[in-house]
This record gives C-alpha cells, sequence and structure tokens, in this order.
C-alpha cells in the first residue's frame, strides 16, 4: 500500500544523500554492526573486547548499537530490525531466544565454521553449554556469558540470627522460616529472604521447576510440560514465599537493598556478582551459596547470553565469526569473568593459570556458579510468534502467586490455559 | 495550604496599626513557609541527584543519609558517566537536532503566520482551522505512519528521522500569527513604502519585531525536542545519532540499575544544559513564557 | 477574524487597476507564504492520520507484503480487550488527579508569590526547574527517590514512624505516585502562566472593589482576581489536559505499565503494540481512539470553560 513510485525516488535521494554524507569505507575494511543488552553490566566490557579484538585484526571495525535494556526489548528490537531489513552483524541475546530467531530465518549457521577452526572441543568450548547453543541439529550461539541461580547471602545478617553460612538450610520453606528469623533479628526495614522472580524470561520461576526434576516444555518442544507435579511443587514454593510476606521488589530494587545490607538471602542470578561485590566494597560478609536442588534428578536452566551472527553476506559472516571467536574464546572469556559475575563458557580461559585459574582462587563468590555446570539443563522458550508474550503471561501469573492474590490451585489451569491459547498446535511452528 | 491564604487575607482587614504590622509579618512568615514548602518539592529530586551523583557505591546504599558525602567521589562517577556512553556526542547530537528542527520550524511557519495575520487570500480561514485542529493533535498518534514512511525513503536511524516529523508546529503558527497580529500595520504599510518585498518584510520588519514571541516558542520547541523520549527510541538505535533523553536509558537497566553515581552523575549532565541556560536567562525566560499566557 | 490589512496609505491615489494587481500580487505572496507550511501539514499530519484510519481497518503488519481488509474487526478486538478498558480508565484517572492537582498547586504558588516582593525571583526559579528538566533522566531520579528501604521519601517517613509502601510496585499506589511525578514535572509552568495572568489585571479593578468595601484579601481574591484568571485558566488547564494525556516517559522507565497493568495508559500501551509487539493494526486502532478521547476532551473542555468565562 505503500509502495508508489516516489518511494524509489526517494530511496534513491537518500542513497545519494548517505554517500555524499558519510564517505564510502575502504573496500577491505568490514564494519560489523553489533547489538548487546543490558548495558549497566555489559558497556564496559564490550568496549574493551571491541578494542582488544580491533588491534588483532586491523581490517575489521567494530560499531555498537545503542545497547538494548533486556533480552525481551533486544528481541523486540530485533524482530523490527528484519522487518525494515536493518538486523545487526552480530547480537548478544538470551540462551533461550535462540530458537525463536531461527525460526524466524534470523542466524547463521556456525558448523561449518566451527569444524574449519577445530571444532568445538579444540575451541575449549564446554561440550553441555555449546549444545545449548544449538538449534534444531545446528549452533547457532556460542556461549558469551553464562548465568545459573544461586543464592546470595548476606553473611552478617545470617550471623545475627544465630545461623551461618555454610549451614544454611537447603530446602524452600525451612529458607522462609530462616528469613523470618533474619528479619526479626535485623530489625525493621529488613527482610530475610528474597525470591527475585521478576527474572527476563521466567528464568527463576523456571529454575524451580528444572529443580523438581519437571520441564517447562515436554521434550517434543512445543507441547506443555510444567503441567505436573513438579511444576506443582513450583506454583506452591512461589505461594508460599507470597503467604510469607515477601515484599514485592523489582529486579533492581531487590539487588539496591541487598548491597544496602536490607535483605539476608537473595536467590538470583551470578550475573550480579561482581557488581555486587564491588557496590558492597566489604561493609558486611557477602557470600554466594549454590541454588537448593529439590530432588536427585534436580536441575538448573543455564540463564545469560549467547553470541549469534546475523549477517548474511559471506565475506561479513567470515569477519562476525572472527568477532564471536574472539569474544567466545580463552582472552574474550577471561575478560568477561573478570568484569562481569557470569561463567565463561570456554574451559581455556577457566582452567589456565595465567588466564582465570589465579582468579577463581581468590574469589570463591564466583566459583559457586562453576560448580553447577554439571547439573545445567536449557532454558526453555515457548515456540511460535507469542513467545515473548508468553513470557509476559507466566510473569503475570507469577506475580499473582508472589503477592498472595491467587493460590497455586487457582494459577495452575488459568496458566496452561494462558498458555495453551498462544502457542501453535504442534508440528506446526 | 490553606493556612497562608487565611494569613494574607486578614491584614487587610481594618484594625490598629500595631496589630496590622504584626498580622502582616505573620502573613509574610506563612507565605515564606508554604513556598519552601513547595520549592522543597521541587527541588528535592534535585538535590537527591546530586547528592548521590558526588557519593561512592558504599555510601549511597548506608542507612543514614547524608546530603554531603563522606567520602568525595564526584569526580570517579562523572568520569564513568562520560566514558561509559558517548555522552558529549549526546549533548552535541541535542544541540543540533533541537537547533535544527527550531530552524527549520521557523524558516516554515513564519511566512505563514505572517500571511494568516496580516494577508488576504482565500482558503485563510480554512487553513488557520486546520492549524487549530492541528494543535489537538498529540504528535504521537502519528508515530506509525512516520515511522513506516522514514522505512519506506530510507531514513530510518538518520539526523532526517529524528528532525523532519518536526519541522511543521502548528504551535509556532499558531503563537506567532497571534502576535503578528498585533504589530500595527503602519509598520509594515511603511515599509512598503520604502519599497520592501513581502517577504523581506517578513524576515526583515516582523522578525526583529517578534522576538519574544520567538523566544516563547523558541523554548516550547527545545525543551520539548531535548526532552523527547518517545520517537528517538523508535527513529534511531545508533549511538553516533543519540539524543540526550536517549542516552540515559543506556546506562539504566534493571540489571544494572545499580550503579546509582554515574547514573545520576549522568542524569545531572543530561539535565544541566537547560536548567542552566534557564537559570542564566531566568527573567528573560519567565517573560518570555508569560508572554504565551497572554495571548 | 477582524480586517487584517487596512488599505495601504498610497493606495488613495492609485488607479483601480493597480489596486486590483495590488490585491493580486498579495495574494499571490500570501499563497506562497504558505504553501510551505501547507505542503507539510498535509504530508506530515493529515496524510498520516489517513494513513492510521486505514491501516486500523486492515492487518497490516510491518514489512508484510500483503494485507487484507478486516473492516471494524481490530476495533472490535479493541474494545473487547479488558486491558484496554483498565488502559482507559487508568489514563483518566492519571489525568483527573494530575490536571486540578497541577492547575490548583500553580494557582496557590502563583498568588503566594505575587502576594508581596521578597524572595520572588528565587521562588519563581525554584519552581520553574522541573518544567526545564528531562523527564527520562528525572524520572530514574524519583525511581530511587522511592525505592522501599533506602529511597528518600521511605525514610523520611520513617522519621514519623511511617512504614511506606513500595510506590512503584503496588497495584494501589503507583498510579498516584506516577501522577505526583506529573504534578510535580507541571504545576512550575501553570504557575508561570498564572503570574502572567496576575499581573495583567488592571490596577484600577481593585481600587473599584476597594470603594465598594470589598478591601480584603480574600475578598479582592475571589470577586477581581480569579474571575479575571479565567482565560489563563482555560489555557493551562488545556495545556495541562494534552500533556498529562501524553504521559509515556515516567511510565517507560518507572513500571512499564506495571504491577498487573495498574499503572498501563494510553500511549505506552500504543507503543508496547504498535513496536513491541508489532501488532500495527491493533496498534493504529488504539492510536485512532486516543486521538478522539484526547480531541474530544480538549473540545469539550474548551466548549465549557468558553462559557464561564464569557458569562462570569
Amino acid at each position: 500500500m505503500f509502495h508508489f513510485p516516489a518511494v524509489h525516488a526517494g530511496r534513491l535521494a537518500a542513497t545519494v544523500i548517505g554517500a555524499i554524507a558519510f564517505t564510502a569505507p575502504a573496500s577491505a575494511e568490514i564494519v560489523l554492526d553489533v547489538l548487546y543488552t543490558t548495558p549497566g553490566i555489559f558497556n564496559v566490557l564490550q568496549q574493551d573486547l571491541a578494542k582488544r579484538f580491533t588491534e588483532q585484526h586491523a581490517d575489521i571495525k567494530i560499531k555498537f548499537r545503542n545497547p538494548a535494556g533486556n533480552y525481551e526489548e533486544a528481541a523486540q528490537q530485533i524482530l523490527r530490525d528484519q522487518l525494515t531489513g536493518r538486523l545487526p552483524d552480530v547480537a548478544f541475546n538470551g540462551i533461550n531466544q535462540i530458537g525463536l530467531f531461527v525460526d524466524r530465518g534470523i542466524g547463521a549457521p556456525l558448523d561449518g565454521f566451527i569444524a574449519k577452526d577445530g571444532g568445538i572441543d579444540k575451541l575449549g568450548y564446554y561440550a553441555t553449554l555449546a549444545e545449548l547453543g544449538k538449534w534444531k541439529g545446528k549452533t547457532y550461539g556460542l556461549p558469551f556469558s553464562v548465568s545459573t541461580p544461586v543464592l546470595y547471602v548476606n553473611a552478617d545478617l545470617v550471623e545475627k540470627a544465630g545461623g551461618t553460612v555454610d549451614a544454611l538450610p537447603r530446602s524452600w520453606p525451612a529458607l522462609i522460616a530462616f528469613g523470618k528469623k533474619a528479619e526479626a533479628a535485623a530489625g525493621p526495614g529488613n527482610t530475610g529472604f528474597y525470591f527475585q522472580w521478576e527474572q527476563t524470561g521466567n528464568w527463576l520461576v523456571q529454575s524451580l521447576v528444572t529443580s523438581k526434576g519437571g520441564r517447562m516444555l515436554k521434550a517434543d518442544g512445543c507441547s506443555i510440560g510444567f503441567n505436573d507435579d513438579a511444576g506443582m511443587w513450583a506454583l506452591q514454593t512461589l505461594e508460599a514465599f507470597g503467604k510469607s510476606g515477601m515484599p514485592n521488589l523489582s529486579l533492581s530494587q531487590a539487588r539496591q537493598s541487598f548491597v544496602a545490607g536490607n535483605i539476608a538471602i537473595v536467590a538470583d542470578s551470578t550475573s550480579y556478582v561482581a557488581a555486587a561485590e564491588r557496590q558492597i566494597a566489604g561493609r558486611f560478609k557477602f557470600k554466594t551459596v549454590p541454588f537448593p536442588l529439590s530432588a536427585p534428578n534436580g536441575m538448573l536452566p543455564a540463564g545469560g547470553n549467547m553470541a549469534m551472527v546475523f549477517a548474511t553476506d559471506a565475506a561479513r559472516q567470515q569477519a562476525a565469526w572472527e568477532y564471536v571467536k574472539f569474544v567466545t574464546g580463552a582472552v574474550g572469556q577471561t575478560q568477561m569473568a573478570k568484569l562481569t559475575g557470569y561463567m565463561p563458557g570456554n574451559r581455556i580461559a577457566v582452567t589456565e593459570p595465567e588466564l582465570l585459574g589465579n582468579f577463581y582462587k581468590t574469589s570463591p563468590n564466583h566459583l559457586t556458579s562453576i560448580a553447577q555446570l554439571s547439573v545445567l539443563t536449557e532454558w526453555a522458550s515457548f515456540p511460535g510468534d507469542n513467545s515473548l508474550k508468553i513470557i509476559e503471561v507466566i510473569k503475570g501469573h507469577t506475580e499473582g502467586l508472589v503477592t498472595a492474590r491467587r493460590s497455586a490451585a487457582e494459577t495452575m489451569p488459568l496458566m496452561v490455559n494462558d498458555v495453551t491459547a498462544l502457542l501453535p498446535a504442534c508440528g506446526k511452528r | 495550604m490553606s493556612i497562608p491564604e487565611q494569613t494574607l487575607a486578614r491584614p487587610a482587614i481594618v484594625s490598629p496599626r500595631a496589630t496590622f504590622m504584626s498580622r502582616r509579618r505573620i502573613g509574610a512568615m506563612g507565605r515564606h513557609a508554604a513556598l519552601l514548602l513547595t520549592a522543597a518539592f521541587a527541588l528535592l529530586p534535585f538535590i537527591w541527584m546530586l547528592s548521590l551523583s558526588l557519593k561512592p557505591p558504599g555510601e549511597i546504599f548506608q542507612p543514614q543519609f547524608r546530603l554531603w558525602p563522606q567520602a568525595f567521589y564526584g569526580w570517579e562517577n562523572y568520569r564513568a558517566a562520560l566514558t561509559a556512553v558517548p555522552m558529549l556526542r549526546f549533548l552535541i547530537n541535542g544541540l543540533f537536532v533541537c537547533g535544527t528542527i527550531f530552524l527549520l520550524q521557523m524558516l516554515v511557519c513564519v511566512p505563514c503566520a505572517y500571511a494568516l495575520a496580516k494577508l488576504r487570500f482565500r482558503g485563510r480561514d480554512t487553513l488557520f482551522s486546520a492549524v487549530l485542529v492541528g494543535l489537538l493533535v498529540p504528535p504521537q498518534a502519528l508515530a506509525i505512519p512516520q515511522f513506516v514512511m522514514l522505512h519506506q525513503f530510507g531514513l530510518l536511524d538518520t539526523y532526517a528521522a529524528l528532525i523532519l516529523p518536526w519541522i511543521i508546529s502548528t504551535l509556532g503558527i499558531f503563537l506567532m500569527r497571534q502576535f503578528f497580529r498585533a504589530v500595527p500595520d503602519e509598520l509594515i504599510d511603511a515599509a512598503r513604502l520604502d519599497g520592501l518585498g513581502e517577504f523581506e518584510i517578513i524576515w526583515r520588519v516582523m522578525l526583529p519585531v517578534a522576538v519574544p514571541a520567538i523566544a516563547a516558542f523558541g523554548i516550547f520547541s527545545v525543551v520539548a525536542h531535548w526532552n523527547d523520549l518517545f520517537w528517538p527510541l523508535i527513529a534511531v538505535r545508533s549511538p553516533e545519532l543519540s539524543t540526550p533523553a536517549l542516552g540515559i536509558l543506556l546506562f539504566r537497566d534493571d540489571e544494572a540499575g545499580q550503579f546509582l553515581g554515574p547514573l545520576m552523575a549522568g542524569s545531572v549532565i543530561i539535565v544541566a544544559p537547560l536548567v542552566l541556560g534557564f537559570l542564566f536567562a531566568q527573567q528573560r525566560f519567565i517573560d518570555s513564557m508569560s508572554f504565551t499566557a497572554r495571548n | 477574524m477582524n480586517t487584517p490589512t487596512k488599505a495601504y496609505p498610497a493606495a488613495a491615489t492609485d488607479t483601480a487597476a493597480s489596486l486590483e494587481s495590488r490585491t493580486r500580487r498579495e495574494r499571490a505572496t500570501a499563497w506562497l507564504a504558505v504553501a510551505p507550511a501547507t505542503t507539510l501539514l498535509i504530508l506530515l499530519m493529515a496524510g498520516p492520520v489517513v494513513a492510521v484510519v486505514l491501516i486500523s481497518l486492515t492487518d497490516w503488519q510491518f514489512g508484510a507484503s500483503t494485507l487484507r481488509f478486516l473492516d471494524i474487526d481490530n476495533y472490535r478486538a479493541l474494545f473487547t480487550d479488558s486491558i484496554f478498558w483498565r488502559t482507559l480508565v487508568n489514563t483518566l484517572l492519571y489525568v483527573a488527579i494530575v490536571v486540578p492537582g497541577t492547575v490548583i498547586l500553580g494557582l496557590v504558588v502563583a498568588l503566594l508569590i505575587e502576594a508581596q516582593p521578597s524572595l520572588r525571583g528565587f521562588y519563581r526559579a525554584a519552581h520553574f526547574l522541573p518544567v526545564m528538566s528531562t523527564m527520562a533522566a528525572m524520572a530514574i531520579v524519583w525511581g530511587s527517590m522511592l525505592h522501599p528501604s533506602i529511597g528518600m521519601v521511605n525514610r523520611l517517613l520513617a522519621e514519623f514512624g511511617i512504614t511506606g509502601v513500595n510506590w512503584l510496585r503496588d497495584e494501589r499506589t503507583v498510579l498516584p505516585a506516577l501522577a505526583v511525578i506529573g504534578i510535580w514535572q507541571g504545576f512550575g509552568f501553570a504557575m508561570v502562566l498564572f503570574v502572567a495572568g496576575l499581573k495583567s489585571i488592571p490596577q484600577p479593578l481593585y481600587d473599584a472593589v476597594a470603594i465598594d468595601g470589598a478591601d480584603g484579601m480574600f475578598e479582592r481574591l475571589w470577586i477581581v482576581t480569579l474571575p479575571m484568571l479565567g482565560p489563563v485558566t482555560m489555557f493551562v488547564l488545556i495545556l495541562t489536559a494534552t500533556r498529562a494525556f501524553e504521559v509515556f516517559d515516567t511510565v517507560r522507565v518507572l513500571s512499564q505499565g506495571g504491577p498487573n497493568f495498574a499503572s498501563e495508559v494510553l500511549l505506552h500501551r500504543l507503543y508496547v503494540e504498535s513496536f513491541d509487539f508489532l501488532r500495527t493494526g491493533y496498534g493504529a486502532a488504539l492510536t485512532l481512539v486516543y486521538l478522539a478521547i484526547v480531541m474530544l476532551l480538549t473540545l469539550v473542555q474548551a466548549k465549557v470553560l468558553d462559557r464561564r468565562v464569557h458569562y462570569s
């Protein structure tokens, strides 16, 4: 409807103006258009990596877009870019969103590049994590920054309540009870226990489900899996949080309160460990503790983001691969771990003493995440056009539980109903 | 708010001189008390922002609040704010975009306003009605088609995308027209007798006379576009093109909104140009603003 | 519309023919002068409005090469969407708090400032400062002030033994909190306009009522000041209402419409549907409804106030 001839004239004019305004770059040089998220955590790191990379590859320049606030915003922006034909060449986005992009024809398979450069193992990627970058048998993403759920503990407040970090309860009801005790001991204005239910992509809600051995999606990848005992248990646990009088805080509010010394225990992502240490600046003893697993077959969803290549042109793809290889490689991952709280996806970075080996010896709070490597599973994402909307819907139901507005028994059928309505039929996309 | 009003109401009641004076003083104190309270409401966020922008992370989260930091950390915070994102670039972009928008608006609006105010032609009333209706259309309502249009012309993520949709301002036409109508015709006639053409009259006679109106509209325009978040969020995403309001969002994300020091420093840097500009030219500024009320 | 131009002094001596040519020249100049503005009005405002109407009748999405005529399906979807109604109610509620709050506070402050000369300049500047500030940045400042435990507001309340709630995360308080921020930003502007209005009230009017024996401050206020402020009040009301309808920055930065849509407003919803979820047709329908409401309310307001101003 907007295709009238004037459009072409307009485009031509715009191209001409563009050509005059910007001198064309030298033909050999490639400028990679890169999108990342959560600038508060990644700005410094990404700029540092781009600088290091350009020192090694003089012919490739890195140009960052305005980073998106979070994974969902980035996904929305990328889908919009696909429509306006302005996709970035490289994008860092939530591990859970690879399928969402690939199903819409965004993203280049990296298997060819990986094979040419010696394979997953030689490049140093942890096999479990590299596996998470696959979609329908092909690798589209490589782990850039991996997070796992852990408990953030204010050891001072815990000790005030007569506990110790090592002897912290390992079940949620006991944690809630201990939180109440810590709250009473710490005095008014403090919170004993907080669960970051609002984490992007329903990640901590999923953590509860998988920690009980359940799954969000059935193995077929297209039907609901959380409507079983493990799922019900997860909803009941969330309900118990709400009934215990846990306040409703936003992600950043809870983090601010924790580093201010006002919360004893927070279940949160490891992504914030480095920043928390900097902000606490030794004002109280801060420890991280593994996330409680509530079943022998309990697993935890790997959070964080992967690097993906969106470029379609062969030369740009090659350049983009060089960049992805660099930032997910030993040097890139070393910087990543040092500047953020995320876990590296590259074994070489972790084991080489001069890279991260010594860092982990002196930073036990970062090691908790590595210890959970063996129980990592996928961070599920629902298929279809409404993938992002389903995240919103589940978030809405979770809020009903943690604010004690609805019970788990009431929520389960509603949530199943709402999510089913937004899911495509199995077999179709 | 009712207390000061009553105290103010009393002094005028006929009464012995001594009581009158003391009541007057009570009235003055009441006035100051009330105005200091409302001024505090207006200024507290600025004070809080400045205070946090000077503090180290540890102090921001201390349970006791102090206005002035114990350990001065302003240098670090402002350096972080200036280097984490290309803040200076954002400010320059803001200046360039707002300046260009305003200039183009003047180029388009002034002749039109002059014609609406001083010339006779068919369609004048229709055009003026259209301008009045246009005043009521919130610009955000046109975002979808304007976005599509810019996409079709390949102009998304350019300065043009930030500027083009705004070069027609019905408010500008309206304000200028109201002002021009008050300019005596003799002035124009004299210029015509001197042999000036109509367009020369517009730019060389009317424009200098209309400085208060131009200033008032300029303030409206620049404040609106410097502070706009809605449109830049849609139109651009290259840091080289971003405007100050957009720049602030790059500091803030839910994951790390906790770096309040640099975030507040960034806010100060973005808010400062307009606020300082206002404080320097305060009197003239408020006069210009009042101009719009008198019309 | 009074006659804009008198006959030129020179015209008296001109022949009818040259008068004719003058009129023609005037007309040509006028058309030349309004041509750019008219073209742009059509291209950038009228055109887009028509486009919104058309898009709202289709299932068109960004980038899609095909579209289907849907009749009023988008509107049906809109009007049966409970979130839309919630959004509409929230927006009206927001406007209903912000408009009177801004106007009354602005008026009271203006009256107080103008009552006596001392510190006038300081007070005017202080109250006007929020008007100049970038809302996106100040919203973040407000967000940290309203933090439940380390924010300034709850710390202040704690001094008085009051436990403050989590203002931006509580369904009952989020909209009022955003409205207070809206008032904070707007009341200085209302104040400046009222001050200008006060200054333009002629002194003889006060003298006249003084002769009638009504020289108490309160009576002067009631009999002279407020009625004379009628036109300014109308201007302030319309301006404030239009601005209140356009609330976006604070919602985007502070609450994203939550919790549970308690602070979802029309413009933010419009943005989310059109640009986040890419439901262009639905977004266009929402836009049109939004446009209709804003224009209708402004016109009604202008009509009602116009009558009051004239008959008082």
